[in-house]
């Protein structure tokens, strides 16, 4: 079956078990520190999916990826935040300027990753990226045009037999198959909400 | 609610060691709630930032 693509607010049961991406969890995190524009409607859509997939009781599998994703992202949004109230071009040298304020984001990770877990229904999987993982993601890389980091979680999922994504990311599109319930620009704009 | 489930099996094992099916419905669903909540109340940082990490980790955009 090829890819069905769904709106993250859809009217169709959803599938029981839905592999998250990062770009979920983000927008999540994120909702009260504000997006600008389209931002803010995605992450109320990410908002909705997240209470609906609790009140149904649908599985929520994270993944070792995203959580390194998920690290990577919240340090460079808060070095971001330091590198713009000091004038300074990226949040790799706000780090350089200043790596003691890495116990605070280490902190701001570890209450996330804490929380996450405690979310009855998350699952999160620690499938190993080794050899097998990493050869099978490049296979899907030549086979489907993906980037190599999204063809590592479509690897994972569809190892794992995870039937469903959810996304933000409009390249997610690119999996052949399963559904993905997603929030992304293009499906956005299909219902005329343009930025 | 009506509930069908059809969990595979890790998905399940997962669950259960971590307590899921010992819980009633409204207790997993306050703990959800509380959970959500607490996840987007305080993130400190900029979040379009964030986002643009991702981005960038997956070879699009341009974030430094």
């Amino acid at each position: 079956m090829p890819l069905r693509v769904e709106p993250l607010d859809t009217k169709n049961p959803l599938e029981p078990e839905v592999y998250l991406d990062t770009s979920l969890i983000i927008l999540l995190i994120g909702r009260s520190a504000g997006f600008p524009d389209i931002g803010r409607r995605k992450a109320t859509l990410a908002r909705f999916f997240f209470e609906r997939c609790a009140k149904e009781e649908i599985a929520l599998v994270i993944s070792g990826w995203s959580l390194i994703e998920l690290r990577n992202a919240i340090f460079s949004g808060m070095y971001r935040t330091i590198a713009n109230k000091e004038g300074l071009a990226s949040p790799k040298l706000a780090y350089t300027s200043h790596p003691e304020y890495m116990e605070t984001v280490w902190n701001e990770i570890t209450r996330v990753e804490t929380l996450l877990q405690q979310i009855p229904n998350s699952v999160i999987i620690e499938t190993p990226i080794d050899e097998d993982m990493l050869r099978r993601s490049l296979g899907f890389v030549y086979q489907l045009g993906l980037e190599p980091a999204d063809a590592l979680h479509y690897a994972i999922g569809s190892l794992n037999k995870i039937g469903a994504y959810a996304s933000a990311d409009d390249m997610w599109e690119r999996f052949p198959d399963g559904v993905l319930y997603t929030c992304s620009d293009k499906i956005l704009y299909a219902r005329g909400q343009e930025k | 609610m009506t509930i069908v489930r059809n969990l595979s099996r890790f998905v399940e094992d997962h669950l259960r060691r971590k307590g899921f099916f010992r819980m009633s419905p409204d207790q997993r669903r306050e703990l959800a709630e509380s959970a959500l909540r607490q996840l987007e109340e305080s993130y400190p940082g900029d979040p379009q930032a964030a986002l643009d990490a991702i981005e960038s980790m997956r070879g699009r955009g341009n974030a430094t």
